[in-house]
């Protein structure tokens, strides 16, 4: 079994106090955090920090820790026999386990032996699948590759219709397997859409531009619109204005209860012909709309 | 490859879960969510003490918070206050997506 000096990865002396020790902790943690660090070495010395700081903030596993003595770091070194009775899980050789493992086992309380070992539960794992707007309203199966201590394996996984952005799905006991009898782990699975060239999703709504020209915004007219599934004919209403929402309902990405929503733009031609600007010039001439009024 | 069909389970608003169960998915006691609870970081279902039942969406936060409880050592107390401010963040994040659907594609910056 290989030793590490905790004190050392904490960068704390052997006599340090608890509140160093929980400061030192502190310190790494916040600069090694993957969250926080994009360094490609943090997640391991968050871990290794994370690993000394569970030994040495508990009394008694420090005591334990400290009667090892001081050997180099890495050094090969044997743990006294009486441990391999009283923490070796299940009565696994010492050469199967490290140091951490040993350590955690006696945080269980795994003193009077293997055969009163706590059942412990097995990992959870967070992953997450990236699926098109189509099939989060139709609902699909997804191929999900996960790589544990079994090696990797692939689930298919179903996902219900009307999925949205940023959902999470609980897939109960599909995490690593849990030990002593305890259950095994879940995934939390959260679902993203991909971006879509027509459609943006609020929650389980979707919204689109619709372009107009200024005469079919101020007559009203009938026209085609995409929706997720084939496109429909959309009734605008005379006097629709710009930024006007127009409801689709039940055209969403959860057929029951969400709405396909088309935002009204009202765009001019860049160019007029010369017909066309003088209908322009007689409606400015006629017309009583004032658009800037109070 | 494993084809049997996967159970999930939806951790959205309509959803519930009890005590014990939310303390499971979160691997936090339930004298843990009891003390939130006093802080009232954490609201269960009217009406449903002294067998409280929670709303799903709470899984999701509270292993967030759990996670950073276990990775910097933090008090309940600091648990309660980042539960608060993680939900906020994440109606602020859910508004920011409303308002995103709503800005056409052509004036977006991303």
């Amino acid at each position: 079994m290989k030793y590490k000096d905790y004190y050392a990865i904490l960068g704390v002396p052997r006599s340090a106090s608890l509140d160093d020790i929980k400061k030192a902790y502190r310190k790494l943690a916040r600069a090694h955090h993957p969250d926080v660090s994009k360094a490609p070495d943090a997640e391991a010395r968050f871990k290794e920090a994370a690993e000394a700081y569970a030994t040495l903030k508990d009394s008694a596993k420090r005591a334990a820790y400290d009667e090892l003595g001081h050997p180099a770091a890495g050094a090969d070194f044997r743990p006294p026999p009486q441990w391999q009775q009283d923490f070796a899980p299940g009565g696994m050789a010492f050469e199967d386990l490290d140091l951490a493992d040993l350590l955690a086992a006696m945080g269980r309380g795994q003193r009077t032996g293997p055969q009163r070992a706590m059942p412990i539960k097995g990992h959870d794992y967070e992953s997450e699948v990236t699926i098109t707007l189509e099939d989060a309203r139709h609902g699909t199966t997804v191929n999900l590759t996960l790589a544990d201590g079994a090696g990797e394996r692939t689930l298919q996984v179903t996902i219900p219709p009307g999925a949205c952005q940023n959902q999470k799905l609980r897939l109960r006991g599909q995490g690593g397997k849990g030990r002593n009898g305890g259950p095994d782990g879940d995934i939390y699975l959260q679902i993203r859409l991909a971006p879509h060239a027509v459609f943006r999703p609020d929650r389980h709504d979707l919204y689109f531009d619709l372009i107009l020209s200024p005469w079919e915004a101020a007559l009203g007219a009938e026209v085609e619109v995409p929706t997720l599934e084939k496109p429909v004919l959309l009734t605008v209403p005379p006097g629709t204005r710009a930024g006007r929402k127009l409801r689709l309902r039940g055209r969403g990405l959860a057929p029951e209860h969400s709405d396909l929503y088309a935002i009204v733009h009202i765009d001019v031609p860049a160019t007029l012909s010369t017909r066309e600007r003088e209908l322009f010039q007689e409606l400015a001439q006629v017309s009583s709309f004032k658009p800037r009024a109070a | 490859m494993t084809h049997a069909m996967i159970e999930s389970f939806s951790l959205d608003t309509p959803e519930v879960v009890t005590l014990t169960e939310l303390a499971d998915y979160c691997g936090m006691s339930p004298a843990d969510l009891d003390e939130l609870m006093g802080y009232n970081a954490l609201q269960p279902l009217p009406d449903t003490a002294p067998d409280f039942i929670f709303s799903a969406h709470w899984v999701v936060p509270l292993r967030a918070v759990a996670k950073l409880r276990m990775d910097f050592d933090l008090d309940l107390f600091t648990v309660a206050i980042l539960l608060e401010k993680l939900r906020q963040i994440a109606l602020l994040e859910r508004q920011v997506q409303s308002l995103q659907a709503l800005v056409p594609f052509h004036l977006r910056q991303t």
